[in-house]
């Protein structure tokens, strides 16, 4: 076959996709119907076809989901916020609220993004539990050593309590003043000091590290106490009546604080939470 | 959840989220959650990228949903926001092109450096040229380069816009006219996208086919999977 023409593997793929017309098109056909090598080439264009359809498909990384997840719920208190009556007024509880790697941008223009503490609070954690519904409760870590959030969900409405989270989620941007209903169990927990330096890049990084340690609410090194009523009011606000799976006394980006978690997301808020004023620093997904 | 009580469309689904269902679009993304990660996760080369391209798009989709006029499937628009922020994300990259001597072990060398997936490794075909060569016949290609690259380092070889045509029509297997709204290009566009990709994969990719199952024949009618 020396000396015979060869077209090459751009102008057969070409040919075989229809893209190639008249008396090219001919010269083509009639050409491969008489090249071994050239009818080995179209057999293995066809081949790329088959090797890229056989590839398996990858599934979300749960990380993947739960984030997106979590970003999504952010967007939805945004619009709830930006919907409100009221105008929000500036604050400087939105570090961290948009949960996004460290060096990644805002999801967008945040100028409707300020919002009241007590209000991002309270449809974060609202916001928590609706995604819960169709995502959270059934997507959870397994490394956690303390109850999921199924469980923990499941414990809280089990107790009777009539501030069901769903009742919050409701309409979470007026309940910005809730407290513990009087008649609802006070959920248990006990206050950690890991002595965890939590920092604003790596928060999310910590708290799951913290939340994956092994008896932490057992015969833990650190120091372990049980919380005020000042600050049990402001842990449940935020969980929305949730027992949390971590409340750590510790410091972020060097200043006391107390950082409180769910198994899909943790608040940190500063000394003097209150649940009428939860001092909101900054918020994660899990 | 019984057959008697049917799952919402997607379109019924973007309704009530417009309307101000807020777990609405959660469940819309649900659903497509792993076709759209392997259409960004395809098109970026990059688990990170991935994400954030990922998430870019959900949340430009969550705000742009009233904006939906229903011209095309729910689908389609979900890929196309998520095909744009995944090139986006990939123009804004810092450039990483890389050129290629064409030594098959400088290649793996070069891909096993570039863990973050570049998207524009400059690999020349091995053969270069176009249309009908004359002369001796060339080597079988798939035997000419030695490189046993799988799916995903192959794909980084190609430019950003012949990928994201491949990985819709041949690894999705969307049809071509639904592919050409997705990347709002011409069928023809797309079909030749997908021809130079493939032919530029070939002696990557061609030894991963099973038995011989394709047909000797050239048609041009069976080229395309639309």
């Amino acid at each position: 076959m020396t000396g015979q023409w060869h077209p090459d593997e751009t102008a057969l793929a070409e040919y075989r996709e229809g893209l190639t017309g008249g008396r090219r098109a001919r010269r083509l056909a009639a050409h491969v119907a008489s090249c071994d090598h050239c009818a080995s080439v179209n057999d293995q264009l066809a081949a790329v076809t088959t090797a890229l359809a056989s590839a398996p498909d990858p599934a979300m990384p749960d990380s993947v989901e739960r984030r997106i997840m979590a970003a999504l719920a952010t967007e939805a208190l945004a619009t709830e916020a930006s919907l409100a009556p009221e105008a929000p007024h500036e604050t400087e509880a939105t570090h961290g609220t948009a949960p996004r790697r460290p060096s990644g941008k805002r999801p967008g223009p945040g100028g409707h993004r300020w919002l009241r503490p007590a209000m991002l609070a309270s449809a974060a954690a609202a916001c928590l539990v609706l995604f819960g519904g169709v995502y959270g409760i059934t997507h959870l870590s397994s490394g956690s050593s303390s109850s999921s959030a199924a469980s923990s969900a499941a414990g809280s409405a089990a107790a009777g309590s009539e501030s069901s989270p769903l009742a919050g989620a409701q309409a979470p941007a007026t309940n910005t003043h809730l407290e513990p209903a009087e008649s609802a169990p006070r959920a248990t927990f006990t206050v950690t000091a890991s002595g965890t330096s939590y920092q604003p890049s790596t928060l999310a990084e910590q708290v799951r590290a913290q939340l994956a340690k092994p008896n932490k609410t057992g015969a833990a090194p650190s120091e372990e106490a049980a919380p005020s009523a000042q600050l049990t009011g402001c842990v449940l606000h935020l969980t929305g009546q949730v027992r949390p799976s971590l409340v750590d006394r510790a410091t972020y980006e060097g200043k006391p604080a107390y950082v409180i978690a769910v198994p899909n997301w943790a608040w940190v808020v500063g000394t003097g939470c209150t649940a009428s004023n939860p001092e909101l620093i900054a918020s994660v997904g899990l | 959840m019984g057959p008697e009580v049917p799952e919402p469309s997607d379109a019924e689904l973007l309704r009530r989220h417009v309307a101000g269902d807020a777990a609405a679009f959660g469940l819309l993304f649900q659903r497509h959650k792993d076709r759209l990660w392997a259409v960004a996760l395809r098109t970026t080369c990059d688990p990170d990228d991935a994400a954030d391209a990922l998430q870019e798009a959900m949340i430009s989709a969550f705000r742009r949903a009233k904006d939906f006029r229903g011209d095309s499937a729910v689908t389609t628009w979900l890929h196309r926001i998520v095909v744009n922020a995944s090139l986006d994300r990939l123009r804004r990259r810092p450039a990483r092109s890389v050129s290629w001597s064409g030594d098959p072990e400088a290649l793996e060398s070069m891909l096993a450096q570039d863990t973050s997936g570049g998207p524009s490794l400059a690999v020349p075909s091995p053969r270069a040229g176009a249309g009908l060569l004359p002369g001796a016949p060339p080597a079988d290609p798939a035997d000419s380069v030695e490189t046993r690259l799988d799916v995903a380092a192959a794909l980084r070889l190609l430019p950003a816009e012949q990928r994201a045509a491949l990985v819709l029509v041949d690894m999705l297997g969307y049809p071509v006219a639904e592919v050409a709204m997705i990347l709002a290009v011409s069928e023809g566009t797309v079909k030749s996208r997908c021809a130079r990709g493939r032919a530029r994969l070939l002696p990557y990719l061609a030894h991963l086919r099973g038995n011989q199952t394709t047909a000797a024949t050239v048609q041009p009618e069976q080229g395309g999977r639309s």
